[in-house]
């Protein structure tokens, strides 16, 4: 009701700037402030790295600029303008955003990346169940090879794919080292029902040392690239055993309703 | 009715709250949307062809032509009415079709002066003549004598394209990706393509038609979609030249004029929700893109395609009307009706 006023003004500057418009009131076109903008393209050439990273943006639409962050905070009009690829030499989340005169702003678009220094190259990864044929990367090495598997993850040597409702990871370190933190690098794509797990448990020998419980699956969440820490108890370890308890039964929104979910990983780090 | 209700109450909610939300807002241009490249751009009606959809409701919106009366036809898979046909300006005129649950493909075709419908149906697992107003005059049932198909279910059939001499080639594009090649009776002349990377094969054979541009050497388009290619034969299946469009989901070509337009399913790396129009010119190249990034050729090569307005969902397929606008109809899109480009 507090609207009737301006939809009398609006109504009246549609009618008085456009007599085409005037004819045809039933077909008004779509406003640009109503038309919301895609969010930026991202691109890096890894997500895991040891000294530095480039990252660029992309975004082809007349007028509009990229903004974005780096302390992981929204990205807002006063943020800094993007305008040419950044070189990050520390983990970041970015976050970046599309704006126009006219158009509606995007939504955030995001990408986490990674300095890592770990020492997971060269231990021996064991898996049960094994990964499905088609996606079974070049084996567990894969795992350790600090190579970011990309959003096509059919094609590309980098993502194991599993469809079972638990997947044990036996890993065993080359040399005892100390640990606090395991990160399992994941994917959402609900398109492709692949889901993130419900439940990820790290264990040393029979004795649980961190678990992480995660959300329920949104339906407005399509597509990410994840990555999930799970703090364990902070010690002197030889070998891990990671236990990821996948979405058993794909939420009523979905076309994949009822039956278990896919679970795709690309690498397993440790700190 | 109740959609284009629901569209203004949206934009006047928003334009609200930028109101509130700055002193200026209230007096900023209210401007329409203008989308596309070069010669090719366009004012957008979201609320074309809207209809209530308890009366006249629809699942996928698959394809649309334009008969030689002028009106619009729709196929959607819905059963109640898998045939809506509008007035270019979006009213219903009638409805028909019972008989199709899998109804995809949508070709018309003028025969001795009359308009007949081609419907790849994939459920059905063959493809259906009907005259203008639904009457079945021939059924093209799975093509048993190619020796490529045990089975009826594995013939899943999107796209038809029917030449002057009366020859119809079917694209067997959910299937095994063959291009059945028929003669008007019905009999299967010859079998081409099939499924693989080579330039003569296929990754979703999704659609087809009959390049008639060059009048003296008419020649196939056939779009495969998952490798983001138009791909030329010659009539008789021998393969000719691709077109390369990276980042570009196209669902089938339709030729108006001398342009090719093609509706983007999905773009980039493929995900949800990232649809587009491609319109190329003359010479195959994108000109102009709809609701995606601009066209930008560097040494030959097109930059790889994306989405850049969120207007479209998975546009399916695009119908030309003679004033060049185009109506879009879309696949599982939130069971909408088509929206219309207004061409300026």
């Amino acid at each position: 009701m507090r609207y009737t006023q301006l939809v009398i003004v609006l109504l009246g500057l549609l009618f008085s700037c456009n007599t085409k418009e005037k004819e045809e009131e039933e077909s008004a076109y779509l406003t640009a402030v109503n038309t919301l903008m895609a969010a930026p393209l991202l691109e890096c050439e890894n997500l895991f790295f040891t000294d530095s990273v480039k990252v660029a943006m992309k975004f082809s639409l007349p007028d509009s600029n990229i903004k974005y962050t780096l302390d992981g905070s929204d990205v807002r009009a006063e943020s800094k303008t993007y305008e040419k690829p950044l070189l990050l030499d520390k983990t970041t989340l970015l976050k970046a955003k599309n704006f126009h005169p006219e158009f509606q702003s995007s939504n955030d678009a995001s990408i986490k990346v990674i300095k890592t220094n770990s020492k997971l190259a060269g231990s021996k990864i064991d898996v049960n169940p094994n990964p499905n044929e088609r996606y079974k990367a070049t084996g567990t090495s894969s795992l350790t090879d600090h190579i970011k598997g990309t959003s096509s993850f059919a094609n590309g040597n980098a993502w194991l794919g599993f469809q079972s409702d638990s997947i044990r990871m036996e890993i065993k370190l080359s040399q005892a080292q100390t640990l606090s933190k395991v990160i399992v690098s994941t994917m959402v794509n609900h398109g492709a029902w692949i889901f993130v797990p419900k439940k990820i448990t790290v264990f040393s020998g029979t004795r649980e040392i961190g678990k992480v419980d995660l959300p329920k699956p949104s339906k407005e969440d399509t597509f990410r690239l994840e990555f999930i820490d799970i703090p364990i108890k902070k010690d002197i370890y030889d070998s891990l055993s990671i236990m990821v308890s996948s979405v058993n039964e794909i939420p009523e929104w979905h076309q994949g309703k009822g039956t278990v979910a896919w679970f795709f990983t690309d690498e397993i780090l440790v700190e | 009715m109740e959609r284009r209700g629901f569209i203004k109450k949206t934009a006047i909610a928003s334009a609200g709250m930028l109101a509130s939300s700055s002193a200026m807002g209230m007096f900023a241009p209210y401007k329409d949307a203008i989308i596309g490249h070069g010669d090719f751009r366009y004012k957008i009606d979201m609320s074309w062809g809207t209809l209530n959809a308890e009366n006249y409701p629809v699942n996928d919106c698959h394809e649309m032509v334009q008969d030689s009366k002028g009106r619009i036809l729709l196929l959607t898979n819905h059963t109640k009415n898998n045939v809506i046909v509008y007035d270019k300006s979006g009213k219903l005129i009638e409805v028909w079709g019972t008989d199709y649950p899998g109804a995809h493909g949508l070709t018309l075709k003028v025969e001795n002066g009359e308009d007949f419908l081609y419907i790849s149906d994939n459920v059905r697992h063959e493809v259906i003549k009907t005259t203008i107003d639904g009457k079945v005059v021939q059924i093209f049932p799975y093509p048993a004598a190619s020796g490529k198909y045990a089975k009826k279910e594995i013939y899943i059939p999107t796209e038809t394209a029917i030449h002057d001499n009366g020859d119809v080639y079917v694209a067997d594009g959910y299937g095994e990706q063959y291009i059945m090649h028929y003669n008007a009776k019905g009999e299967l002349l010859h079998t081409f393509g099939g499924r693989g990377d080579a330039d003569h094969l296929f990754n979703n054979a999704h659609g087809i038609c009959i390049d008639s541009r060059n009048s003296s050497n008419p020649t196939l388009l056939i779009t495969a979609r998952q490798q983001n290619k138009l791909k030329r034969f010659t009539l008789s299946g021998e393969y000719l030249e691709s077109y390369d469009l990276p980042g570009a989901y196209i669902c089938r070509p339709v030729i108006h004029k001398e342009n090719v337009y093609l509706a983007t399913i999905w773009s980039n790396d493929g995900s949800e929700g990232t649809g587009f129009i491609s319109i190329l010119d003359k010479n195959n190249k994108l000109v102009s893109a709809p609701g995606g990034c601009t066209p930008d050729y560097a040494n030959g090569e097109l930059n790889k395609m994306y989405q850049t307005l969120k207007i479209f969902t998975h546009p399916h397929d695009v119908c030309v009307d003679e004033d060049e606008n185009l109506y879009v109809a879309q696949w599982n899109s939130g069971k909408t009706y088509p929206i219309k480009l207004v061409r300026i």
